[in-house]
């Protein structure tokens, strides 16, 4: 390892010089703040969450950094940009929808709602689209203009910067509404409430929603190794008992692939969901549900799921999130059970589900899972609580 | 970085189709909730079943044959090599562009070759438009299992809906306790970009607004939000089982100690100083929920100190500045300060400053500091591919503005990434070191030079992209005389939940070894491909920025040819 000194004077310097200087600065949220500085701070939201503004989301005043503050970090925007566009399951399903059934889209008015990047946009001005306002609350709307502009869509595409609860449409009504709003657990980050709002206002008697119907799925799995690894950790850390931490930890679910040989039972519709007619508090439900073992095994937590399908197709187009299906970003969501339930083929396990928003921060959901086992060799009854952020 | 922004896709999703792709139909898969799959047809005529050898002109109808034919015909068993060098289904993709493209020259096939050669972003992007083998191969290891998982049985479910009736559940176990717990840390860490291969660097993944990330990836949300950060750095076990190492094996220094833990989130060091002997363990911590955390898991583990128990833990909710003011404590009665306060690039976010008003309050004079030194590296990475060709063409669509100004970022912003030796195109250079038990708390804003050397096998020039940073702790014999030991975040060693910090020049550098070099004289811009530097010389200058915890890096590189002409570029400045 050497450390020489920079001799600066001698020999001939040839100076690089490049247009301008770039000094601005982007500031980075502070990682570890919660364990050193703050006080108690309540729950960020993550980037992706608001993707637009800070003042969007809504935060505890006693967390000072997230407030007037918070910089947006440029850098890993793209990188979610870069996710979703190379998830081919999402982005080419929503371009088969576009491409093969042009008849939804020619000549047509169309609204994108929460644009990012306006691959949507882009898609449905390819396709003959009278008119498409992509309307994106975050800096990705400048880079939407721009790219909109590469392409040769000036005319054919407007960029609205803003949230959809606050611009105004050049045109009293659109056609079509188009948007790709799905979170984590389907409802996580809750955009769809933006997408009905936009429906509400502006779309025309008999206009269309793409997609127009979305559907959670309840199914259980061994999990035993990766329970292991996440949860039981806590009871024996380097020989210490950190158990307390386990509770909590298991609130939060999981949001991972699922392998779809560790599935045991067979899977449950809890709710489906009508876009184009629902109202935003049929995002909040309670269902009941059933789920039928097909091998004896043991479970140690439930996997929600969502499909989504676009009924006004000529072909039916749509797909699903499941762990029988191609892997998409949105992996699953993993709830795992306080109990290890011990299951034979033909058992089942009945409960419900209630999902709600979380009052104190609309974007996150609150789940409520009971479940029943009167097995041969397990009979359980437990509620838990589960809160994804 | 196109590595790094590649990486962030943790599972296998690669593949930007062009707009005219075989039609790729989703809805085949799974269940569709109300309507009947009757009217849904299968694509059977769809050229996706219509591979081509990666060798002749041979096609067939399954990739399985194909490979079979590869690898009994032209004696490349595709798959034996993704198994022998553990490919991934990234490098595998790569894999088969490379032999394509070989081929397409008429150039070897060298897969033992283990510079990996086909491990270049270039591959990432199809050698063949339409190559349907790239989307298929790895299909034959997932069992598609094309069977519905349910046709949504309606009638049951209304049944069974009646025969439930009222679901009285019993609450059984309704944790009184629940408190919420704030997750900001997981999701809040998300802004300074982390990829990572391995689990460690997942931490930062969580915290990718996107990925990725994950991944992100993994997890862009946070899935592990609250306790994740911890699990994580836990988890990590080059950094605790270097502080576990430091505690435990040096019984000379903390038997019957007064220890201090400076920061203790979950207490695990001060748990370890109390199973050490210490005779006192004093963690601080200033976070209000982990210094309940922290209290919780002591008295768990019967270490607690107060009026009902008698251990030898205290916790005290505290800035480590007002502790007086928590419990009670002598100035300069502690006998260990311990505290794991390194941030990304060793000082981000740096409660270094609290560790050392600790130090020159707290401590005995002669009192041990732990880690007691702490020293920065740099090296030049290379093949720090931009992310520049996927931006290019996104469905057909050109969205270079993104790639273009992603670049822009790297040059403005540091990103935090798992580098491996064999990226880097210098050997490393001490950029500086900290003597812990001695410096003063305004040392940590410094200017240092350090000269990066092309690493001297190398036989023709490579374009160095950047800088890599990173740091090692030292647990020196000066205190730990049983057991010194060291922490390392380097490259050469095994990745840590620090992973490196990148810092990309604004144009890369040509760089090539003296040997190289020598013979004809060059003529072109020093730093050049036609006139690669010997050496580069650097000016680093890092310094407390004005936001609280944020750090400014300025960053200098001068090329210097072997006849020692210089070539200087604008200085860049980074804030992390």
């Amino acid at each position: 390892m050497t450390k020489k000194n920079n001799n600066s004077n001698e020999e001939e310097e040839e100076f690089v010089s490049f247009g301008h200087n770039l000094n601005t600065k982007i500031r980075f949220e502070d990682a570890d703040e919660d364990e050193t500085a703050q006080g108690s701070a309540e729950a960020a939201t993550a980037q992706d969450e608001s993707m637009c503004d800070a003042a969007d989301s809504t935060t505890d005043a006693a967390d000072d950094t997230t407030s007037a503050d918070y910089y947006f970090d440029s850098y890993s925007h793209f990188g979610i940009h870069e996710e979703m566009l190379k998830d081919v399951v999402r982005t080419k399903t929503y371009q088969n929808v576009i491409y093969q059934n042009k008849f939804l889209i020619k000549d047509k008015v169309v609204l994108d709602v929460g644009a990012g990047t306006g691959i949507l946009s882009l898609f449905c001005a390819k396709a003959g689209a009278k008119h498409v306002y992509a309307v994106e609350c975050s800096q990705m709307a400048d880079m939407a203009k721009e790219i909109v502009k590469a392409n040769g869509f000036s005319d054919v595409i407007t960029v609205l910067k803003g949230k959809i609860e606050e611009i105004e449409l050049p045109t009293p009504k659109v056609d079509v509404i188009i948007s790709e709003w799905m979170g984590y657990f389907l409802l996580f980050e809750n955009m769809l409430d933006s997408v009905l709002y936009a429906r509400n206002k502006w779309l025309v008697d008999g206009g269309i929603v793409l997609p127009e119907k979305a559907s959670l799925f309840l199914t259980a799995i061994e999990d035993s190794e990766y329970k292991e690894d996440k949860i039981e950790f806590w009871n024996s850390v380097y020989g210490f008992d950190m158990s307390c931490i386990k509770k909590k930890a298991m609130m939060e679910p999981l949001v991972d692939t699922v392998d779809q040989k560790q599935i045991v039972t067979d899977s449950r519709l809890l709710k489906t969901m009508d876009i184009s007619k629902m109202s935003s508090g049929d995002a909040s439900f309670t269902a009941p549900f059933k789920l039928v073992a097909q091998r004896n095994d043991y479970i140690h937590a439930l996997v929600a799921y969502f499909d989504v399908s676009f009924t006004m197709c000529h072909k039916l187009l749509g797909f699903s999130t499941g762990p029988k299906s191609r892997a998409t970003h949105w992996k699953q969501t993993v709830m795992y059970l306080e109990d290890v339930l011990t299951i034979c083929e033909g058992e089942t396990i009945t409960g419900s589900m209630s999902v709600s928003y979380n009052k104190k921060n609309p974007r996150d959901v609150d789940i409520k899972l009971s479940y029943s086992l009167d097995g041969q060799h397990s009979k359980i009854s437990r509620t838990q609580h589960y809160k994804m952020r | 970085m196109a590595a790094a922004a590649t990486k962030m896709v943790k599972n296998e999703l690669l593949s930007h189709s062009d707009d005219d792709d075989t039609e790729e139909n989703f809805s085949e898969d799974g269940d569709w909730g109300d309507w009947e799959e009757a009217g849904v047809e299968e694509d059977g005529d769809v050229s996706e079943s219509d591979f081509l050898c990666l060798f002749c002109d041979a096609h067939y109808v399954s990739c399985a044959l194909l490979f079979e034919h590869c690898r009994v015909s032209h004696g490349f068993d595709f798959h034996g090599v993704r198994k022998e060098l553990k490919l991934d289904f990234y490098s595998s993709f790569k894999l088969i562009n490379y032999v394509r493209s070989q081929v397409a020259e008429n150039k070897a096939v060298d897969v033992k070759d283990v510079n990996f050669p086909w491990d270049d972003e270039k591959y990432l992007k199809p050698f063949w438009q339409e190559d349907s083998l790239l989307y298929s191969f790895a299909d034959d290891e997932e069992e598609e299992d094309k069977e519905d998982e349910e046709g949504l049985d309606r009638e049951g479910l209304i049944e069974d809906l009646q025969k439930l009736g009222d679901l009285s559940i019993d609450d059984v176990s309704i944790n009184k306790d629940v408190t919420l717990i704030s997750n900001k840390q997981s999701c809040v860490d998300g802004l300074v970009v982390v990829n990572g291969k391995d689990e460690e660097a997942r931490v930062c993944d969580g915290r990718l607004a996107g990925r990725n990330i994950r991944k992100v990836n993994e997890n862009y949300f946070g899935s592990y939000s609250s306790f994740g950060i911890h699990k994580d750095m836990i988890s990590d076990k080059v950094r605790t089982e270097a502080y576990r190492d430091a505690l435990l094996k040096n019984p000379s220094l903390l038997a019957g100690s007064v220890v201090m833990d400076v920061g203790c989130g979950t207490g695990i060091l001060s748990l370890f100083a109390a199973q050490a002997g210490a005779s006192r363990v004093v963690a601080v911590e200033a976070s209000e929920k982990m210094a309940k955390v922290a209290t919780k898991i002591a008295k768990d583990n019967k270490v607690f100190n107060d009026n009902e128990h008698n251990g030898v833990l205290e916790v005290a909710h505290s800035m480590v500045e007002e502790l007086e003011n928590s419990i009670q404590i002598q100035p300069h009665s502690v006998d260990v300060l311990v505290s794991e306060w390194m941030g990304y690039c060793l000082l981000y976010e740096s409660m270094l400053s609290s560790v050392l008003y600790a130090r020159d309050r707290w401590l005995k004079p002669g009192g041990a500091i732990l880690p007691d030194t702490a020293t920065m590296f740099v090296a030049g990475f290379g093949k720090g591919a931009t992310s520049l060709p996927f931006w290019e063409d996104v469905y057909g669509f050109d969205m270079s503005s993104i790639g273009k100004e992603i670049l822009e970022d790297t040059t403005r912003i540091p990103v935090v990434d798992v580098i491996e030796g064999r990226d880097l195109v210098t050997g490393p250079a001490l950029l500086k070191a900290f003597d812990l038990a001695t410096m003063k708390p305004d040392e940590v804003d410094f200017t240092e030079t350090a000269t990066l050397e092309p690493i001297e096998s190398e036989t023709e020039a490579k374009l160095c992209h950047g800088v890599v940073l990173w740091f090692d702790t030292g647990f020196t014999d000066r205190f730990c005389k049983e057991n010194p030991t060291l922490l390392s975040t380097s490259p050469y060693t095994p990745p840590t939940h620090w992973a490196q910090t990148v810092l990309t020049f604004q144009e890369p550098i040509s760089l090539a070894p003296d040997t190289v070099l020598a013979g004809a004289d060059r003529s072109g811009a020093i730093g050049t491909e036609e006139s690669p530097a010997s050496s580069i010389h650097l000016r680093v200058s890092v310094a407390r920025a004005s936001e609280h915890r944020s750090i400014d890096v300025s960053l200098e590189a001068t090329g210097v040819s072997s006849k020692g002409q210089k070539r200087r570029w604008p200085v860049q400045i980074f804030n992390l």
